[in-house]
């Protein structure tokens, strides 16, 4: 009897759960459609093309990011000229992919010659990823 | 008789739980990106010494003044490059090698055009400082 008591005198419903319904969708969305990669430079102008396909994402790649310079950062942090070879070392000898991401200015032999290194040193799997042109 | 005292009414804050999903949400709107890679073939030339352009292959040098050396002649628009690639035969590989200034984004615009003429065997390869790739 108390409880129905309650219920009559004392619950409202409260405005704000469509509020939090709506919030809450918004955070899923999120959760499932973004990913979490490391943040690309301000000034970073990424390499666009047409016929590339889905990057099917390894189970374990490393990202380089190349900027117009040939200046070279992993997962986002710099990477000094000497310790590229000893990763591209070790990503040879491993089942890693290489994920390269170069500035669209970047010039084109910098690019070659860190696909040539790569290649050169048995990593097999090498990916270019571009952007699709807006 | 005992009188019961009436219990206090359960008054279920929602506020809390509003701050913790906005949290949420403000965390992953700034953490996420909704970019879509994709990725594009870019073969290396295999680094072998002595590589030379012969009856299999064809080379297609980008030039730092827009221009193309097609097998050794120069051509001056893309298009003509392109015609005269594929007119010695689709089935050949084209050593594409761009010169020192020349961008890579040119440089995927150009492998896509040929790609589009049907000439999908491209390799990239670096200009040699005598001039031939």
């Amino acid at each position: 009897m108390n409880t129905l008591q309650i219920r009559k005198t004392g619950y409202k419903p409260d405005g704000t759960l469509p509020l939090i319904n709506i919030v809450l969708l918004l955070v899923l969305a999120f959760m499932m459609a973004g990913t979490f990669t490391e943040p690309l430079p301000p000034d970073f102008d990424p390499l666009r093309s047409e016929a590339a396909v889905p990057n099917e994402e390894a189970k374990q790649s490393i990202v380089l990011t190349m900027d117009t310079e040939g200046v070279l950062s992993l997962e986002g942090r710099g990477l000094a000229a000497g310790k590229l070879e000893p990763l591209l070392n070790s990503l040879g000898q491993s089942e890693h992919a290489l994920e390269v991401r170069t500035d669209a200015r970047t010039p084109a032999v910098l690019v070659i010659a860190l696909l040539q290194s790569a290649e050169g040193l048995g990593i097999e799997n090498v990916q270019i990823v571009t952007l699709g042109r807006t | 008789m005992v009188l019961r005292q009436p219990r206090p009414k359960l008054v279920l804050s929602l506020t809390p739980l509003i701050d913790v999903v906005f949290i949420l949400l403000i965390f992953f709107m700034l953490a996420s990106q909704f970019v879509d890679w994709r990725q594009i073939e870019l073969m290396p030339q295999a680094q072998v010494s002595g590589d030379v352009v012969d009856d299999q292959t064809s080379s297609l040098q980008l030039r730092n003044d827009g221009s193309f050396l097609v097998n050794g002649q120069t051509v001056d628009e893309l298009g003509m490059a392109v015609g005269r690639l594929k007119s010695t035969g689709s089935d050949r590989a084209v050593f594409l090698s761009p010169e020192d200034t020349v961008q890579i984004q040119y440089v995927v615009d150009v492998v896509e055009a040929l790609n589009e003429a049907g000439l999908t065997k491209v390799q990239l390869s670096l200009v040699e400082a005598g001039g031939q790739p």
